[in-house]
């Protein structure tokens, strides 16, 4: 998992660092170095099966109740 | 510049791949049971409203993307705070749509490395955005010839072979699984069209042929009734259900002599809808980025951005089980409302503010 990323980090520093320094884009780096970075926190926590980052996918579980609500309203549930 | 843009065509195109590649082998309507076709139908003017409020809004403001109109019409904390709350439904699109292309892949091919897969499947996508939006167009208008006969033969031999008609009946017995269908399909596929927002700039002749692109999207939407129509007559509602992909079990349903497997024929057609949908959401959300962030180029961040759809497609969505209790009925409540009420609320904002500005001149004009 973690060389596949770093892979892609190394085509990605190969195909822009180069164009970012002559444009002098740093806002741009600056937002690519941030999702590389969150990409590479949770490529760590899947490789050494760890959980110390928070799931984004909770946002998803604070909706839930709406859905059930819904199908219950519906009598589907 | 020049490879940046494309016409009303290849947009209808690419708005006909999304369709397809996040729903045509699913159905997720399914909830409404035998009259999942009619919820599709009705879930459909969703997709409508939505296209015409963003094709009419691209029309004002040309050249703009439709974070860029929010940010002038709403202001711009209000802008940037509804912007940043739609790119995040547009990366959880992406995401949604990589996990569909997973488990889909894991089924058939059972010894598959996900990691491996998600990596590469991305790593396409990036290459392909590399070549700007026109050869992604273009790749469109290639790929539709491969489509068009194997979506033909998908939807018309199991009807003649596996389908039985009856199952269809009684038609429209009861309306609340319908109303639940309607809005579960209000939301994918035919809300997820609002990603398609991000790239109506790049239309060169949007006032011209904007014609075209609703004649795609009718082309898409009735090839998804036809699918719903389909499934229920082959499988019945309870097996519908209950399988992960219907459209699959349909094909596998498929008996010719001593000829077996048939539904292989199929997977170049799936395969390449999907990857169309997930190139499509990864374009999407990297011009979200560009916009969010005022970037100079967006092909800075579209490796960043790939693998970040593809390390959280993993993270997010850990286990099927857990998908499809919670994630895939929560997934409407969360993301159907930004699809809707996001363009909805520019639309408006940037229709009151022509009416204040001076009647009858729109800010398009003014630019």
């Amino acid at each position: 998992m973690l060389y596949l990323v770093i892979t892609m980090v190394i085509t990605f520093a190969i195909l822009e660092i180069k164009k970012i320094r002559e444009e002098r884009s740093w806002k741009d780096l600056l937002v690519a170095l941030f999702l590389i970075l969150a990409a590479f926190l949770y490529s760590i926590e899947i490789h050494f099966n760890l959980s110390f980052l928070p799931n984004p996918n909770r946002i998803l579980f604070f909706v839930k109740p709406a859905g059930d609500a819904f199908m219950k309203l519906l009598g589907l549930s | 510049m020049a490879k940046d843009i494309i016409n009303s065509n290849q947009f209808g195109i690419l708005l006909l791949f999304l369709i397809l590649g996040s729903a045509f082998i699913f159905v997720p309507e399914g909830i409404a049971g035998r009259d999942c076709w009619a919820a599709s139908l009705i879930a459909s003017l969703t997709g409508l409203y939505i296209i015409s409020l963003t094709v009419n809004l691209q029309n004002r403001f040309p050249g703009l993307s439709i974070i860029e109109i929010s940010t002038q019409v709403l202001g711009k904390p209000l802008g940037l705070a509804l912007s940043l709350i739609y790119s995040w439904v547009v990366f959880l699109v992406g995401t949604l749509y990589m996990y569909d292309m997973l488990v889909l892949m894991v089924i058939i091919f059972p010894g598959l490395a996900e990691t491996l897969l998600v990596i590469l499947l991305i790593a396409a996508s990036s290459y392909v955005l590399y070549r700007g939006i026109n050869s992604l167009a273009r790749l469109g208008e290639i790929l539709l010839w491969i489509i068009i006969p194997l979506v033909l033969a998908a939807i018309t031999v199991p009807f003649f072979t596996v389908a039985n008609l009856q199952s269809l009946t009684p038609i429209l017995a009861s309306f609340k699984p319908v109303l639940a269908g309607v809005v579960f399909g209000s939301n994918w596929p035919y809300g997820e069209i609002s990603l398609m927002a991000m790239l109506l700039p790049f239309v060169a002749d949007l006032s011209k042929n904007k014609k075209t692109i609703y004649i795609w999207f009718f082309i898409g939407v009735i090839i998804l009734v036809i699918r719903s129509l389909l499934v229920v007559a082959a499988l019945g509602q309870e097996l519908m259900g209950i399988v992960r992909f219907p459209l699959y079990e349909v094909l596998l349903l498929i008996r010719f002599s001593t000829f077996q497997r048939i539904e292989l024929f199929f997977f170049i057609m799936w395969s390449i809808t999907n990857f169309m949908a997930i190139i499509l959401s990864h374009q999407s959300f990297v011009l979200c980025l560009k916009s969010l962030f005022s970037l100079k180029d967006y092909k800075t961040v579209i490796i960043p951005a790939g693998l970040c759809i593809a390390i959280f497609t993993l993270v997010m969505f850990p286990s099927d089980i857990e998908f499809m209790s919670v994630e895939s009925f929560a997934a409407p409540f969360h993301n159907l409302p930004v699809h809707v009420l996001y363009p909805t609320l520019v639309w408006l904002a940037a229709r009151f503010k022509a009416q204040s500005l001076s009647p009858g001149l729109s800010p398009g004009k003014q630019a």
